[in-house]
């Protein structure tokens, strides 16, 4: 399953600049791990230590956010789009 | 420094009062730090219609939307904005740890005198706050 993950401004400095990145992947975990491969530290900046999507970063695949999905388990099909965007918030 | 035309300025100060006594937030999209375009955002923070006067939390699928309107424009989100309705227009704790964009500028707009709402600019990288100066274009 050949999707294109966008990457966020912030993360473009693990992924040499590129806005873009295309992936081999089944499900957004195995997407994530093959990142991980290729982009040491990625997972880290997207996962919590046991693994699971942290609170603040939030992934869709094409226009639905994997929350309203399966979560991490959700399965990718080719030609996915797979945005990912750490949430904007704050408080007093 | 961040420049924004004052007209935009505007927008962003009158939803930040539309917004109170919740806290209001957007985001500034243009080029080479000059603003160009005000996205009014909601606060989505406990679910209720009128957010929260102490949190503030964009809409996931709204997000979405603005990052791609802003990338089909060929811009870059500059500015990200929310208001403190009683408070100094300072980056809080919170607002620090769930800084996730050290590109852009942090705009906080204080509304403890609603008659003179003051912003201020900050960049916020690895927890580390430096002022950045506003500049309101003519
Ligand atoms: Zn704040």
């Amino acid at each position: 399953m050949s999707v294109k993950v966008r990457i966020p401004t912030p993360l473009q400095k693990m992924t040499k600049n590129q806005a873009e990145v295309t992936c081999q992947a089944a499900t957004v975990t195995q997407m994530i791990d093959q990142l991980e491969k290729e982009y040491p530290g990625f997972k880290d900046r997207l996962c919590e230590k046991d693994g699971k999507l942290r609170r603040f970063v939030n992934i869709y695949i094409n226009d639905e956010d994997i929350r309203f999905l399966q979560g991490e388990k959700t399965a990718l099909k080719s030609g996915d789009e797979v945005s990912i965007i750490p949430a904007i918030a704050g408080g007093v | 420094m961040l420049r924004i035309p004052s007209q935009l300025y505007q927008q962003m100060i009158d939803h930040c009062l539309q917004w109170y006594p919740s806290e209001a937030c957007g985001i500034l999209s243009g080029k080479k730090g000059k603003v160009e375009k005000v996205y009014r955002m909601k606060n989505a923070d406990d679910g209720s219609v009128k957010g929260s006067a102490v949190r503030y939390t964009m809409d996931s699928l709204e997000l979405l939307k603005v990052t791609q309107s802003i990338r089909r424009e060929e811009k870059e989100m500059i500015g990200i904005f929310h208001s403190h309705v009683a408070s100094e227009p300072y980056p809080s704790q919170t607002d620090i740890n769930l800084a996730f964009y050290p590109d852009a500028v942090y705009v906080i707009i204080s509304l403890k005198d609603r008659r003179c709402p003051v912003a201020r600019g900050y960049r916020v990288v690895e927890k580390e706050i430096t002022p950045e100066e506003l500049k309101v274009d003519l």
